[in-house]
């Protein structure tokens, strides 16, 4: 037990300085100011000075944008990016996940709330305004966010499968892959968690008075969380040459920020091209390991 | 009446308290006395299906789901049944539950048996012939005798599997046996939960007598995630009333997709997964309008009271389940089931934290209370469950030991949580559970911090 509670004491760099704490906040405000999303923010700004304790009072709320903010943040300070330092308690990618879309699901919570909502009720489903559709399209918003998360679990499941783990140590580290199924699906799992990520993260919600300062935290934060954890599977590939470990990253927040910016240019389009590639390449490499396996144990 | 269904509230307690009594008790060794001339058999298996039988027959009462006699009686043959190592009286005991099944619940005259009794008999016939199978060819109508693996073949094991999906897969043709009830038949096929999940226990038993065939792995596991994922998606679109049906059908199939596994964390996690179907059909059992009208906690609570039953959040009960299910998978280096127990755990959170609408707008009775209650205990099974696993769960691992495959195991994790293992001892899942407890307080209060600064901020520039 004292080992556990050392390590846990020694965790509080990594809960207030990096990659918890300041930097993670830091990093989810610099997102924040580099996807612009195309939302009225006058309307956020008013709402914004409404106290902590939420529009009807009361410490449930409290509690609620607490643990929105709390989630991702945890799941940020646990990661194991460069210079972090070990520690011992890694939770793995199914509680990486979880905690991360914690804040999404409360804000979809409060949205299904038809008490919240003042004079008018809101007891269906809440839309979900698109930088592709350029408006409020309710069934195209929750098709593409099932097929985002869709290709995402397909991917993270083809990563896995290669590593042999669900660890998130497992992701930093190279697997000794040796057949061309192996790599291949690999490559083709990180490609499609990151192109998931596209879909997954411009999801912005529709700023009214049901969107507080925790929730607002909670939501970057969970993009924040979400880059850095599809950060992670490249390491492998640069650790050789170190210096070039923040590059992935830079790609995925300019891949972000230039699909925000020029929604028409690309994937409203593209979109549905790409995720069938990809969900049938990764399918069918999937299909071949699995094959290759079965051989391995039955024969 | 009340008086009836009072002092069977005691009694029920009472038997709890010997039942996990005698699961202590049993924990390293079996306990065969010489009473009845050697019928009897009390192992760890046989004390966690009571204790769950227990604890549904007292949901249900709790819940006046059923009248007193017909639950007591088949607490009573069902427990007969586990405490037996002879697969004849097993068998038998099921028989009886079954026909108190049949004529114990409360339908008016109007409707007809037969169909009825034709469906829930059939996993009994089905297990009749199973052990006829054994006695024919292992000579014995024991499962702990010495040559009672010979018995367990392909014949055997398709017929208990068939019994089992036609037992614990009730909910799936719920309409032929609810055809004709016009009120309440949700209640109807809530109270046959009990005897659905005692037809996980001759499934499981299977593993005393041996190791099993790959083809049955995969034919259970098949059958298992089938159920599972189809039950939820039923789930999400079905009416409020019918949604808990599902659910509990979804549930019985994550067990039967660990049971099915043949490992040892397999077992860990269909067991717990088990564990789980009393929780939820006590939290999500919605009341029958003729309930007495009592204090309902505020919609907020409520909303939250359910969300802490779903696989929301890392530390419920519902959650550790799924997190189990697929560490074994993982485990065993099963990554496709792997996806489909993600899927089904997704599919279930988006059912459950879809019904603060309606139980709104429900009538109010005494449900709203029980479930801030039961999400209360969830979590407590959640963060508890390292030692849940400890003290319910490993003995059946280790007592069922010789029928199971080293192809993974999910043990404690000191003073961290649970770590899944695979079959050369590297860890492939970590739930860090109390860790995470602990660095979320701290982490709150820094959070409480950030978000009074910037509502300080906000005023002074607004």
């Amino acid at each position: 037990m004292g080992e556990w509670l050392g390590t846990l004491g020694l965790a509080w760099p990594r809960l207030v300085l990096y990659p918890g704490g300041l930097s993670a906040l830091g990093f989810a405000w610099v997102l924040d100011c580099l996807l612009v999303y195309s939302v009225d923010r006058s309307v956020f700004a008013s709402t914004r000075t409404a106290p902590v304790d939420g529009a009807t009072g009361g410490g449930p709320w409290l509690i609620l944008d607490l643990s929105a903010v709390v989630a991702p943040l945890l799941i940020i300070s646990l990661l194991p990016v460069p210079l972090s330092g070990y520690f011992a308690y890694t939770p793995d990618l199914l509680v990486a996940l979880v905690l991360l879309d914690w804040p999404w699901l409360c804000w979809y919570g409060r949205r299904c709330m038809p008490v919240l909502s003042g004079s008018t009720s809101r007891g269906v489903a809440p839309s979900v305004s698109s930088p592709w559709k350029g408006g409020q399209g309710v069934l195209e918003g929750w098709r593409h966010l099932y097929e985002a998360y869709g290709l995402l679990v397909l991917s993270l499941l083809a990563v896995a499968q290669t590593q042999g783990s669900l660890r998130l140590e497992a992701l930093t580290v190279s697997s000794a892959s040796a057949t061309l199924a192996h790599q291949a699906l690999r490559w083709l799992g990180m490609a499609g968690w990151s192109v998931a990520l596209l879909m997954l993260l411009l999801r912005e919600a529709d700023l009214d008075q049901t969107m507080t300062s925790g929730l607002w935290w909670g939501l970057r934060l969970r993009t924040g969380g979400h880059v850095l954890l599809a950060w992670l599977p490249w390491f492998p590939l640069l650790q050789p040459r170190s210096w070039l470990l923040l590059l992935p990253l830079l790609l995925l927040v300019s891949a972000l920020a230039l699909v925000t910016w020029r929604p028409d240019m690309l994937l409203r389009h593209l979109w549905p091209i790409v995720w069938r590639s990809l969900m049938l390449g990764i399918g069918l490499t999937f299909s071949r390991v699995i094959y290759e396996l079965l051989v391995a144990r039955l024969c | 009446m009340r008086s009836l269904r009072f002092v069977s509230h005691l009694y029920y307690l009472l038997a709890l308290l010997a039942v996990l009594w005698l699961t202590w008790y049993v924990r390293d060794v079996p306990l065969e006395p010489a009473l009845f001339a050697g019928q009897l058999r009390v192992d760890s298996l046989s004390t966690f299906f009571a204790l769950l039988t227990l604890l549904l027959a007292l949901v249900q009462s709790v819940l006046s789901l059923r009248s007193v006699w017909p639950t007591l009686l088949l607490t009573l043959c069902l427990a007969g049944a586990y405490a037996t190592s002879n697969l004849l009286l097993v068998a038998a005991g099921y028989l009886l539950a079954t026909l108190i099944e049949v004529v114990g619940g409360r339908l008016p005259r109007s409707v007809p048996l037969a169909p009825r009794a034709i469906w829930l008999l059939l996993p009994v016939v089905c297990f009749a012939v199973a052990v006829a199978g054994l006695q024919t060819q292992a000579g014995t109508w024991h499962y702990q005798a010495s040559l009672a693996g010979v018995g367990l073949s392909s014949f055997v094991f398709w017929f208990v599997l068939l019994a089992t999906i036609l037992g614990s897969a009730v909910h799936v043709y719920a309409h032929v046996l609810t055809s004709g009830i016009t009120s309440g038949p949700h209640t109807y096929t809530l109270a046959g939960i009990c005897l659905a999940l005692a037809w996980c226990y001759p499934l499981v038993r299977l593993y005393s007598l041996g190791p099993w065939n790959a083809g049955w792995h995969a034919a259970t596991l098949l059958l298992g995630g089938a159920l599972a994922l189809w039950t939820v998606c039923r789930a999400l679109v079905a009416p409020i009333t019918m949604r808990t049906h599902w659910l509990l059908s979804s549930q019985l199939g994550v067990a039967l997709i660990g049971l099915g596994m043949g490992t040892s964390a397999g077992i860990v996690a269909g067991c717990y997964a088990l564990m789980l179907v009393p929780l939820l059909l006590a939290g999500l059992a919605f009341p029958a309008p003729s309930q007495t009208q009592a204090v309902v906690p505020s919609p907020v609570t409520l909303s939250w009271a359910l969300w802490l039953l779903s696989p929301a959040l890392p530390l419920t009960a519902p959650f550790v389940s799924f997190w189990m299910g697929i560490g074994a998978a993982a485990a065993g280096r099963m990554f496709l089931l792997v996806g489909i127990l993600w899927v089904t755990g997704l599919l279930c959170t988006l059912t459950i934290v879809q019904c603060p609408r309606p139980l709104l707008s429900a009538v109010p009775g005494r449900s709203g209370r029980t479930v801030v209650w039961v999400a209360g205990i969830s979590v407590a099974l959640g963060v508890t469950a390292p030692i849940v696993v400890w003290m319910f769960i490993r003995p059946i691992v280790q007592q069922l030991q010789g029928g199971l495959t080293p192809f993974g195991d999910i043990a404690l994790w000191p003073w961290g949580g649970l770590i899944a293992l695979n079959a050369a001892r590297q860890p492939v899942a970590t739930l860090p559970s109390l860790t995470l407890l602990l660095l979320m307080l701290v982490l709150g209060a820094l959070a409480w911090l950030l978000l009074r600064l910037q509502s300080m901020m906000d005023n002074r520039c607004g």
